[in-house]
């Protein structure tokens, strides 16, 4: 197996290999489990299968993660951890994905990850699945006092069934922004995401967005959950293209603390004729025209860069 | 250039234009006059073929009808628009739109430079655009697109002093104003209320329409002193 990208995490099928960057530990989790005895606190059950990733130095080399399906039926269930130390700085790029569009895959994913105090971690999660895979993930994020994380999800290829369950932990002081961006075609979706602002002046945003393209159902059902004064903010935006397609979008605000400010936007609803008229009356025909609304609602790549290089997101897919 | 003929437009159920009749030749530069409501806009819309529009009667354009024709399609033989009420457009930055012009990446900067749009490029398509900056916007579209007939939505309302001197420049500009008549070969069509534009760049010729019609043409000094001084009631009156 070659390492292409220079990978930190590599797991195709169940075959895995992984390469420790310079201050952080990189280790299959059932290996890390057998290591280091608190991991224990943080891993539900034994591990089978999964990453764990250590950082206890800031590094602009960012981490990257592959997990792939690349034969017919794999079933893989990784449990990874990822523990972020007191005031340090990580990046990672987590890529899951079938390699082929008929593999029958089934991926059951559950993801932990400990940010420790003023820690900061820009996590990159990119998912491109075949049209007969399984996807269910769950997510927690910790976030210590004054800790930051920016989790970016994207998914422009979905699988028949995606679950995606997100739970969001923040202490005072610390700030979770989310964004999650979903094209789906032929292929059912359901993301429960919950933010719970525990400690005081802790900062939650949850932006979902999502295109409902033909023969799709997508649910999104985002929660932010203030139980401390803090600020939180939900944006569920979706697109329909397809007349086959619906969008079902929960924003909800639960507010248990006088002191704390919750809101919320949404929308649904097709691309507006107005702007689409407004787009042709530039030369454009009406298929331009709506690729560049979906391109720019979808949002730019963030590409991959290590040590100046950047490297096309295909290259790990 | 341009000749409608008989055109009558039906918007949500409601007749707005009721047999319009308007030729422009080429070279020729135009102003529209016309009280709120009148219909000014919505015969913009219709000349660049808003789908929306239920249409009967003609437009020729260069000599082809374009009654049926796609927006992209009349834009594609020479048309141009600047809208008055341009919608925003979130996730498409004016960069993009300009690049899907054919604008080549140098120019497009010199361009909105020159607008004063240097840090517009990448920010979302009209929105949160103060209304000036709207303006301005549409016009360096326009200047990307470069077409032979330019179709002008009120591109002075809410203007300042100084970005009315810089837009009259550029609609000179498009329109080779500054060439001898006979060797304009580009038109215009410009909608103004005060006709502040009148300032920078000198029309030909003006109509006015009243409740979806053209009811009269003239000179377009004489006509806009004359709304000026008694109304649109005055037109009324000199009409019946
Ligand atoms: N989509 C629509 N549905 C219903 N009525 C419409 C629609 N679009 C325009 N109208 C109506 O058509 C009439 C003419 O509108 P238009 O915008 O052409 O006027 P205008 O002469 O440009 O006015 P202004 O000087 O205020 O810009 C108005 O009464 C307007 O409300
Ligand atoms: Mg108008």
């Amino acid at each position: 197996m070659k390492n292409v990208g220079n990978a930190n995490y590599v797991q195709i099928d169940y075959e895995i290999q992984t390469h420790e960057n310079e201050g952080t530990t990189i280790l299959p989790s059932p290996e890390a489990y057998r290591r280091f005895k608190w991991t224990k606190e943080y891993f539900n059950e034994k591990p089978k299968e999964g990453y764990f990733i250590w950082a206890r130095k800031s590094s602009d080399r960012p981490l990257i993660t592959r997990i792939s399906i690349s034969s017919k039926n794999v079933s893989q269930n990784p449990a990874n951890l990822v523990v972020i130390e007191k005031d340090v700085k990580a990046r990672i790029y987590s890529i899951c994905n079938a390699v082929k569009k008929d593999l029958c895959g089934n991926h059951v994913g559950s993801s932990k990850i400990i940010l420790k105090e003023n820690s900061r971690l820009v996590m990159n999660h990119f998912h491109r699945w075949g049209k007969e895979d399984r996807v269910n993930s769950g997510l927690e994020i910790f976030l210590g006092n004054g800790s930051e994380i920016s989790d970016v999800y994207k998914c422009l290829e979905v699988p028949m069934r995606l679950n995606m369950e997100n739970n969001i932990y923040l202490e005072e002081g610390s700030s979770a922004n989310l964004v999650m961006t979903i094209l789906a075609k032929h292929g059912e979706v359901k993301m429960h995401d919950s933010t719970f602002l525990n400690g005081r002046g802790s900062r939650g945003i949850s932006r979902i967005r999502m295109i409902g393209d033909e023969k799709s159902r997508i649910v999104a059902h985002s929660r932010m959950i203030a139980n401390d004064a803090g600020t939180g903010h939900v944006d569920c935006m979706g697109l329909l293209l397809a007349e086959d397609s619906s969008i079902n979008a929960i924003p909800e605000l639960v507010n248990n603390n006088k002191d704390a400010s919750l809101t919320h936007e949404a929308s649904v609803g097709k691309i507006s004729e107005e702007v689409l008229n407004y787009l042709r009356s530039r030369g454009l025909t009406e298929d331009q025209a709506i690729d560049l609304v979906v391109a720019g609602f979808l949002g730019e790549e963030d590409p991959i860069v290590i040590e100046g290089q950047v490297i096309p997101l295909k290259s790990y897919m | 250039m341009l000749e409608v003929k008989d055109l009558e437009v039906i918007v949500g159920g409601r007749k707005i234009l009721d047999g319009v009749n308007l030729r422009i030749d080429p070279g020729e530069t135009c102003v529209l006059l016309g009280p709120n409501g009148s219909g000014k806009s919505t015969l913009l819309q219709a000349i660049v073929g808003n789908p929306t529009y239920q249409i009967t009667g003609t437009i020729f354009f260069k000599g082809e009808d374009i009654t049926q024709m796609p927006t992209n399609e009349r834009i594609k033989r020479g048309l141009g628009i600047s809208f008055q009420h341009p919608p925003a457009v979130r996730g498409v930055k004016l960069l993009d739109v300009m690049e899907e012009m054919h604008g080549d990446g140098e120019k497009i900067e010199e361009m909105a430079e020159r607008m004063g749009l240097g840090d517009f490029l990448e920010r979302d398509l009209n929105l949160g655009f103060s209304g000036g900056e709207l303006k301005r916007s549409e016009m360096v579209q326009l200047l990307t697109l470069q077409p032979d007939l330019v179709l002008l939505d009120e591109p002075d309302s809410g203007v300042d002093v100084e970005n009315l001197e810089l837009i009259g420049e550029v609609i000179n500009e498009i329109l080779k104003r500054s060439s001898k008549p006979r060797f304009r070969n580009r038109s215009g069509l410009i909608i103004t209320h005060m006709g502040s534009i009148m300032q920078y760049v000198k029309p030909d010729k003006g109509f006015v329409m009243l409740d979806g019609k053209i009811v009269c043409s003239g000179k377009p000094e004489e006509l806009i002193n004359q709304i000026k001084k008694n109304g649109y009631e005055g037109c009324m009156k000199c009409i019946n």
